[in-house]
């Protein structure tokens, strides 16, 4: 039986333990990949993902079942991602993976353990994952979180738009614009081939 | 400015796709934000469909639509990252010590001991400052025993209040099990077993 988001939200605040641990069970992936690609640092991305399900559970009193909790949720994501792109900012640092780009075991993907006899292979996808990330950072802060929410974590214009706190019309302007500056990011980055139409 | 010129030429023609270059919508039948909804299908059903018929007709617009799919096709490539293993365990420990941290000031005894403490030092702070002792008049008496059950009335009352949605805290934890991992075993089949015969 599938419970919803909503109804395991609503047990959690009855202080239901086994009901947020399924809510983190559920979302703890998505929403570290979410973070990921929009600070690109992995090990950043997890202290803000263990942030982001602890300021849910100690604001579950006021959670409202008439949201979305898949909105509410990446609201928090994306309002603390902001503050670690502002913060970064003020301190002119950089993240760890631009230090770090030779180790490949703070990836922990299937593809990466299926691969690991094809160095071909690894290294092809080492060098996609590269600058599609490079490209990714180039964007304007609005256009990369629209895009990633759409792309990476298959939400709908109006969810993005609530998560974001814009109008449907201004996402799908943020999302044209996203993807018509990484079509041209990843064509000076050298994919012409894959991003060029072939009709 | 000629040599940005021929850049921007050059870039262009390279961003354009191999079929269609050049070649504009002449009716502008859909916005270039549309496009964009129409690959991640938000546009309504009904012009969802008129849009498709005219792509078949308009080689500008199937380009346009066609650059849009591949730069969004290559940007789905890329394998997702995944939570480490111990990520769950510390989620669930942090979330348990603020849990019990909530709790405990939300105890009958523990609000007991902080009503009894607070009483003690607003008593024992006015006893300092005004003294009714000192003043001796039953006028001044009155007053000093109206404040003071005021002040403990007070106290209370802001004490034991708890909000509605705090209350959730105190009811009792209901277990949830509806929802379960489910461990696979992979189990290998047995090879046939090969005998050799000998041929005669």
């Amino acid at each position: 039986m599938f419970v919803s988001d909503e109804d395991l939200m609503m047990k959690c605040r009855k202080g239901d333990m086994s009901a947020f641990e399924l809510l983190v069970r559920r979302y703890q992936h998505p929403l570290i990949n979410y973070i990921h690609r929009s600070i690109n640092d992995y090990h950043r991305a997890e202290d803000l993902s263990q942030e982001t399900f602890l300021r849910v559970f100690k604001n579950a009193s006021r959670y409202e079942p008439t949201a979305s909790f898949k909105s509410w949720l990446y609201t928090i994501a994306t309002n603390l991602c902001r503050n670690e792109v502002r913060n970064r900012a003020r301190r002119n640092t950089c993240s760890f993976e631009d230090l770090v780009e030779e180790n490949e075991d703070i990836y922990h993907t299937d593809i990466m353990r299926d691969t690991r006899y094809m160095p071909d292979v690894i290294l092809e996808k080492k060098e996609q994952r590269q600058i599609i990330q490079k490209a990714l950072a180039q964007l304007p802060e609005n256009q990369r979180l629209a895009l990633t929410l759409v792309t990476y974590q298959d939400l709908r214009y109006k969810e993005v738009a609530d998560i974001l706190n814009c109008s449907v019309g201004a996402v799908k302007a943020l999302i044209h614009r996203a993807r018509q500056k990484m079509k041209k990011l990843l064509i000076k980055a050298g994919v012409r081939g894959s991003v060029n139409a072939k009709i | 400015m000629q040599k940005y010129k021929q850049i921007e030429v050059r870039s262009n023609s390279e961003i354009a796709p191999t079929q269609g270059r050049g070649e504009k919508c002449r009716t502008k039948f859909a916005s270039e934000y549309e496009m964009s909804a129409y690959i991640d299908r938000e546009l309504p059903a009904w012009k969802r469909h008129l849009l498709r018929r005219h792509i078949r007709s308009c080689p500008g617009c199937a380009a346009h639509i066609a650059q849009l799919q591949h730069t969004d096709k290559f940007l789905r490539q890329v394998a997702p990252v995944k939570a480490s293993d111990d990520f769950l365990t510390g989620v669930m420990t942090q979330v348990s010590g603020i849990n019990q941290h909530q709790r405990q000031h939300r105890a009958p005894l523990h609000r007991i001991m902080r009503f009894i403490e607070a009483s003690l030092v607003w008593v024992k702070r006015n006893i300092q400052t005004y003294s009714p002792v000192k003043a001796g008049t039953r006028q001044a008496r009155l007053i000093y025993t109206f404040s003071l059950t005021l002040g403990i009335f007070t106290m209370v009352g802001v004490t034991l209040y708890a909000p509605p949605g705090d209350k959730t805290y105190e009811q009792p934890v209901q277990s949830f099990t509806s929802e379960k991992l489910i461990s696979f075993e992979v189990i290998p089949l047995e090879q046939p077993k090969r005998s050799l015969k000998t041929v005669d």
